[in-house]
């Protein structure tokens, strides 16, 4: 293989990055805005991504709902750690939005007497969700992008974000998965909507990875709590098969039980059981194992009937089939073996952007789960990426035309920057007997562990990671790649060391633990000095890491009682394993 | 993660299983106009392949390799339930 030279050149106003749900609406909405759009996705837009595999469930509002005792719901469940301004702005967009796609055809499910049927939404007690089928919602966005003149390609990587001499964002170089051929992209304003962070080889949502982090962090955007894209990204699920309907399974009577048959979240969270956060589930999960109550099991023999058509309806057969083809043990006979697995949950983490949904860099806006959601504060259920990802898709699509159109065409062959990327891929194609794509994603795996190494930080733990991944670095430098299909791999990797350094680095200053973050060195969550936004910039010198408070004096809501001080709930979950020396 | 099981023989040329597969897993070959796995370890067993396949000919095998990081592994627990 031979990649040396940029072998065509592509001019838009705006350029979207990822074509999931928010990589859609971003280009729908600029180019309803009348920018010339081009969408990208490495792999098939409408089948790529976490969208199409997403659990169908998408925490928004409708019509019925009361606007302000949702805000007061989530910014409570949120630990006041919410960003209120772009809450209360973006609940009336999710409304609307709603709306707009049932609209476009059959993808919402309705109960018998047509109405949207609603779900109570995991850890909440007001907030609901509404399910729908992901994938038929992509077919259904991607022919909407296309009737609209937007220009949509396919399997395309991008490997650089390229910027104009004043340093504003003004396109990007990529490289065609399936012909190798490169190409570079001119662009007035650019989205990135690349999804979450994502360690290959450990999820269905397998296209992403870190790739929209590291872009945005080589230009210079800030990456806002990244410490929290690490310890409680996991789900349970059944172990042999992807069973990942953990959330649909809840809403029709799914209990979690030990080795005892009993149901262990009453001792950890008697309110809302198997229905708090996950990290917190999670924490309980791995308390009962440490301490010789396990293995746990999801148990569906109680489960209401609707269970099997509820799964056949969202994801089609998938999860359906799994129940009822005798590949899993009879559910009705006996509870399902489950453990945590790693998924992708970042919308913790990720990159910092303002109401208009505009990076800090100029030219450059994000939408989806590439974003820190700010508005829901530490709170996560997993409906709420997906309505997050629509509505800020949307204003990132119309804020980026806004953007292109004062700026007027970027031109110019930006050759300093594309020559080092050319380099780059030439020295991996010519590369030989170094490390390989598959290898540094095995090492990635070994290194990360299992759930309890992930969740149970320690300065200890933290410069471990550190020092391996200083070590992937070097071994990236030298690693080489096939074809181009290798070649995406192993950009998709130096992406993932890149951003997955700024995690460690934003996890090492972080001396708290808080929500999913839990450091055993410092268990307690800690109000006086990290009720903050925690966000990092990449400097001439390196990662430059600081806290921005979250302004509680400006808005509507505030904590009756923010204790200065308190026990973490992951910390109070693994308490009586901590206490009994169970973990190494 | 995940294996693709292609009978070629069945295949009828179509190409949606190449167009879609997130991870480029599948290709089409040019020499025999049927779909071919072209990159088996990438396979993360989303399943579209076969759920849009008209005739029908790929399986997808996802027992779930834990990788060495079982949590159940690591600390010696097996599946005792006893009803």
């Amino acid at each position: 293989m031979t990649i040396l030279k940029v072998d065509k050149t592509l001019d838009t106003d705006v350029l979207v990055i990822g074509g999931g749900l928010a990589g859609c609406w971003a280009a729908l909405r600029a180019r309803q805005a009348g920018a010339r759009t081009l969408l990208v996705d490495k792999g098939y837009i409408s089948r790529a991504g976490c969208s199409p595999m997403s659990g169908g469930v998408m925490t928004a509002p409708t019509a019925d709902d009361d606007l302000d005792v949702w805000a007061g719901e989530v910014v409570e469940r949120g630990g006041y750690m919410n960003n209120q301004e772009h809450l209360e702005a973006f609940l009336p967009d999710m409304m609307a939005i709603v709306q707009e796609i049932d609209a476009m055809g059959p993808v919402i499910i309705r109960d018998r007497e047509g109405k949207i049927r609603r779900l109570a939404s995991r850890g909440m007690m007001n907030v609901r969700c509404l399910q729908f089928n992901p994938k038929e919602t992509m077919t259904l966005m991607r022919r909407r992008v296309e009737s609209v003149g937007c220009e949509v390609m396919d399997r395309v990587h991008i490997l650089e974000l390229l910027r104009d001499q004043d340093g504003a964002v003004s396109g990007a170089l990529g490289l065609f998965v399936r012909s190798g051929e490169i190409c570079r992209i001119h662009a007035g304003a650019v989205v990135i909507a690349s999804g979450p962070l994502n360690i290959k080889g450990r999820n269905m949502a397998d296209n992403v990875g870190a790739d929209g982090h590291a872009l945005a962090w080589r230009v210079g955007a800030e990456l806002s709590d990244m410490e929290f894209a690490f310890g409680g990204t996991f789900s349970l699920m059944q172990r042999q098969y992807k069973f990942p309907a953990y959330n649909i399974a809840l809403g029709h009577g799914a209990q979690l039980i030990n080795a005892q048959g009993e149901r262990f979240m009453e001792r950890y969270d008697p309110e809302r059981m198997e229905r708090g956060e996950l990290p917190q589930v999670i924490a309980a999960f791995l308390n009962e194992n440490l301490c010789g109550r396990g293995p746990v099991y999801i148990d569906l023999r109680h489960a209401d009937n609707h269970l099997v058509d509820d799964l056949r309806a969202v994801r089609g057969s998938i999860w359906a089939d799994e129940l009822t083809t005798g590949r899993i043990k009879d559910y009705r006979e006996r509870p399902i073996l489950i453990e945590p697995q790693w998924t992708v949950w970042s919308h913790r983490a990720g990159i910092r952007i303002g109401l208009d949904c505009s990076a800090t860099a100029d030219g450059l806006y994000a939408a989806g789960s590439v974003v820190k959601i700010e508005a829901v504060g530490t709170h996560a259920s997993a409906g709420v990426p997906v309505g997050f990802a629509c509505v800020s898709g949307a204003r990132a699509g119309a804020s980026a035309a806004a953007f292109a159109k004062g700026r007027g065409a970027p031109a110019g062959s930006m050759a300093d920057q594309v020559e080092p990327v050319l380099a780059r891929l030439a020295a991996a194609s010519a590369a030989t007997g170094g490390a390989t794509p598959n290898s540094i994603y095995r090492t990635l795996r070994e290194t990360l562990g299992t759930p309890l190494d992930c969740m149970v930080l320690s300065a200890e733990r933290i410069a471990q990671i550190r020092a391996r991944l200083d070590g992937l670095h070097e071994e990236l430098g030298e690693a080489g790649a096939a074809d181009p299909h290798e070649m995406v791999k192993l950009e998709e990797a130096r992406n993932f060391v890149e951003a997955f350094g700024v995690t460690m680095a934003s996890a090492a200053e972080r001396t708290e633990s808080r929500e999913s973050f839990f450091r055993r060195d410092y268990p307690d969550t800690d109000n006086i000095n990290w009720f903050c936004w925690h966000v990092a910039r990449l400097d001439a010198a390196g990662p430059v890491l600081r806290r921005v408070p979250v302004p509680l004096e400006t808005y509507k809501r505030k904590p009756l009682n923010l204790p200065a001080r308190h026990l973490s709930t992951i910390g109070h979950n693994l308490q009586e394993a901590l206490n009994g020396q169970r973990i190494a | 993660m995940a294996s693709v099981l292609l009978d070629a023989g069945a295949c009828n040329g179509c190409g949606r299983c190449a167009e879609i597969c997130p991870v480029d897993v599948l290709r089409m070959d040019a020499a025999t106009g049927r779909a071919r796995v072209a990159y088996p370890d990438d396979c993360s067993g989303c399943h579209f392949c076969a759920q849009e396949c008209p005739t029908k000919c790929i399986t997808i095998d996802d027992r779930r390799e834990t990788d060495g990081v079982s949590i159940y592994d690591r600390l010696g627990i097996a599946d005792n339930w006893k009803s």
